[in-house]
């Protein structure tokens, strides 16, 4: 009876690993395309895409109706590596500009110079704009949004500060940061539920902490990898842009454990004085209570080593692709070309702040008289994708953050940890 | 075999086929599906695959981080078994004495249980959060801090929070199951003990704990096992780290495999995290078999 036993289950396995299988099949055709997204589940966004939807289905027939699919911003590269992978209908997509060289790898994304052609590209975007939703040559990505993070600074934190002058240099922010600290009204007071942080700088999640300390890195002439791919972050530079960053912490200029998500609350609670962001965070700390966003909130470059240094910045973008197994291209083709309309695209700029990609769009009024827009201009000169972008990246971010904190915590030293990181990342 | 025995194990068959159906689908093939993964550099992005016999697991156990995983993994078990046992059962000898509004206090504890982990992890990230959450500003409003403490931020301070939690989570589990050994404690026992001049710790230890003794260590290996499993709660409160601090086989499964998307890897944790399990899971079996 037990050997029976035993033949009948490992009969229902094979019988059940037939039907497991299940890659590389035709996606099952379905009524209405679909658009997977993670701002269309964000409080500062979910009115304005359900608007981008509804105004498109309002002119289509039924079977090119679009229905949204939301998932978290970190979920959004596994989950369509993953679902590419079935037979689920999966057409339009929004992607952050780091998840391109993962999903492009996999062959997850279509070639749209064949869905629009070559000329779209380069006769409704900047050289730019285009060649980030480019990988080895191929055109993957309609830009959406694009524009390097920049140290979103509040003004009004800086004055009560008695900070008066620019910030160009390292020195310069470090200063700020130690009069924000010493100076401003709130840090004075015995209550510490109101207290001003300095610098809300990314150290809990590996896919913003790395990115953003990678800044830093370049503004010390360091870098991740070296020209043979090799890690270089026990360099004498990046010795030294770990040292500095430690010092922050032993200053108390930033905070453990310091997520994106508590950078923006904090910021418009009005309790941190510097955090790093991108152009999108318009919607999520713009607070009433504080009057016009141009009363207390600035964008400004990352500030220098040493004057006369290029300021570095880390490149952010929203780019729009199309899932290589739809079947429904030309309509999904309809949708983005919808998506980037001027009508849409100058809501889209004018509930989130997201500037437009396309050059006859850019130089409309409402964009070049927009506070915010205007503010980035200096910004959008710079920027550079994140070296560990990429799906084989993702375990580096995970040991560069890991050692950054080792380092924080006063468990290692920053020679320590920056030995740690290029042992550890040269064996993955 | 005669044709009625036949009739009689056909009938048995049919019976328990939907069970053993789901048993194969949910749980025996995914199993072996994963044991075989884990000898392949399977990846999450990419479809194909390549054997790569017991690389994964070389580099499992020569990686330097995975004592510490083991480590860190038992210190969560152990603090947050113990924990939550020692308070359901103080709880559970209190609800046993019946005054009133007793069933009233047993039902409210038992609202922690039925919460989602998840609710509960954000619950105690806000409690423990070092800028605005409420622990801070009690424990400054009573002098007892004078500058907010980063709880999740710390290594020894983030395994307390996710302990804490945990225990909050579990300890009505625990007076649950408590609560019904003490039923079958015997009352004419404890009489005779207090006539013969016991006091109550003395009762406690000589009377009611070799009854409920069968409860307690079946709780306790449970409880050791639903730990061992345990990911809501570190995973939101905070993701295993700072330096890993809450990483147990849990977190680092699901990081390896859904961040790092290296799911060989993933699965030669899991299945090093299976053999683990297996252990107290024999304990398990050789209890219920003693029973």
């Amino acid at each position: 009876m037990r050997k029976l036993t035993v033949a009948v289950m490992v009969f229902a396995m094979a019988v059940s690993s037939v039907f497991a299988g299940g890659a590389a099949e035709k996606a099952v055709v379905q009524d209405g395309m679909t658009f997977s997204n993670w701002s269309g589940s964000e409080k500062a966004s979910s009115e304005i895409f359900t608007w981008m939807i509804d105004s498109f289905n309002q002119k289509s027939p039924a079977e090119d109706k679009v229905v949204q699919i939301n998932w978290p911003w970190g979920d959004t590269e596994s989950q369509l590596a993953i679902r590419a992978q079935g037979t689920e209908q999966y057409d339009v997509a929004q992607i952050d500009i780091r998840m391109l060289p993962a999903l492009a790898q996999a062959g997850v994304l279509a070639d749209l110079t064949g869905v629009f052609g070559a000329d779209f590209f380069t006769k409704n975007f900047s050289e730019g704009s285009v060649s980030v939703g480019n990988f080895k040559g191929t055109q993957y990505g309609v830009p959406w949004t694009v524009a390097p993070m920049a140290l979103i600074t509040n003004t009004k934190i800086l004055k009560e500060s008695g900070v008066d002058f620019p910030i160009v240099t390292i020195a310069d922010f470090e200063k700020a940061c130690e009069m924000v600290k010493t100076n401003h009204p709130a840090n004075k007071d015995s209550d510490l539920s109101n207290d001003i942080i300095p610098y809300a700088a990314m150290t809990k999640d590996s896919g913003t902490a790395a990115p953003d300390f990678m800044v830093w890195l370049w503004t010390f002439g360091a870098s991740v990898y070296d020209a043979q791919g090799k890690s270089a972050l026990n360099s004498d530079k990046a010795v030294s842009a770990l040292t500095w960053f430690n010092s922050l912490m032993q200053r108390g200029y930033i905070q453990k454990v310091m997520s994106r998500g508590d950078a923006r609350t904090l910021y418009k609670e009005g309790r941190v004085a510097f955090y790093d962001d991108a152009l999108m965070s318009k919607g999520a700390i713009t607070n009433e209570a504080f009057g016009d966003i141009s009363n207390y909130a600035f964008p400004q470059v990352h500030p220098v080593l040493a004057k006369g240094d290029k300021p570095q910045a880390s490149g952010w973008g929203h780019l729009l692709v199309i899932i290589d197994r739809s079947p429904k291209k030309a309509s999904a083709k309809a949708f983005i070309e919808h998506l980037i309309s001027e009508e849409v695209a100058l809501k889209y700029f004018k509930e989130n702040g997201m500037l437009p990609s396309k050059k006859s769009i850019l130089s409309n009024d409402a964009v070049t008289s927009d506070y915010w827009s205007n503010a980035w201009t200096p910004v959008l000169a710079g920027g550079r994708l994140a070296e560990t972008a990429g799906p084989q990246y993702a375990a580096a971010n995970a040991v560069i953050l890991e050692e950054m904190q080792s380092m924080l915590s006063g468990s290692k030293s920053p020679k320590q940890a920056a030995d740690a990181m290029k042992s550890r990342i040269d064996v993955l | 075999m005669n044709r009625s025995s036949r009739n009689h194990a056909l009938m048995g068959w049919i019976l328990i086929l939907p069970a053993l159906t789901v048993f194969v689908l949910m749980i025996l093939y995914p199993f072996v599906n994963s044991i075989l993964i884990s000898f392949t550099d399977r990846n999450l992005i990419y479809a194909n695959a390549q054997f790569v016999g017991l690389e994964n697991y070389r580099k499992i156990f020569s990686d330097i981080n995975t004592l510490k995983l083991i480590w860190t993994t038992c210190k969560f078990v152990f603090f947050s078994t113990l924990g939550p046992f020692f308070i359901g059962l103080i709880w559970a000898l209190l609800m046993n004495q019946k005054f009133k509004g007793s069933e009233f206090l047993r039902g409210v504890a038992l609202v922690n249980w039925i919460i989602p982990g998840i609710a509960i992890g954000f619950l105690w990230s806000w409690i423990f959060n070092g800028d605005y959450g409420i622990l801070n500003a009690l424990l400054v409003k009573l002098g007892l801090l004078d500058h907010n403490v980063i709880w999740l931020g710390g290594k020894s301070t983030s395994m307390l929070a996710v302990v804490t939690a945990r225990t909050w989570q579990m300890f009505p589990w625990y007076m649950a199951f408590i609560m019904g050994g003490l039923q079958g404690v015997s009352a004419q026992q404890c009489e005779a003990s207090r006539i013969d001049g016991a006091n109550n710790f003395q009762m406690f230890i000589h009377v009611v704990v070799p009854a409920i003794k069968p409860v307690l260590t079946l709780i306790l290996i449970l409880g050791a096992i639903g730990n061992l499993q345990h990911f809501d709660l570190i995973n939101v409160m905070t993701g295993g780290g700072p330096e890993r601090a809450t990483s147990t086989f849990a977190t680092e499964v699901y990081k390896k495999a859904f961040k790092e998307y290296s799911l060989g890897r993933s699965a030669a944790l899991g299945v090093v995290w299976a053999l683990l399990l297996s252990v107290f899971s024999g304990f398990y079996l050789k209890r219920i078999q003693e029973d």
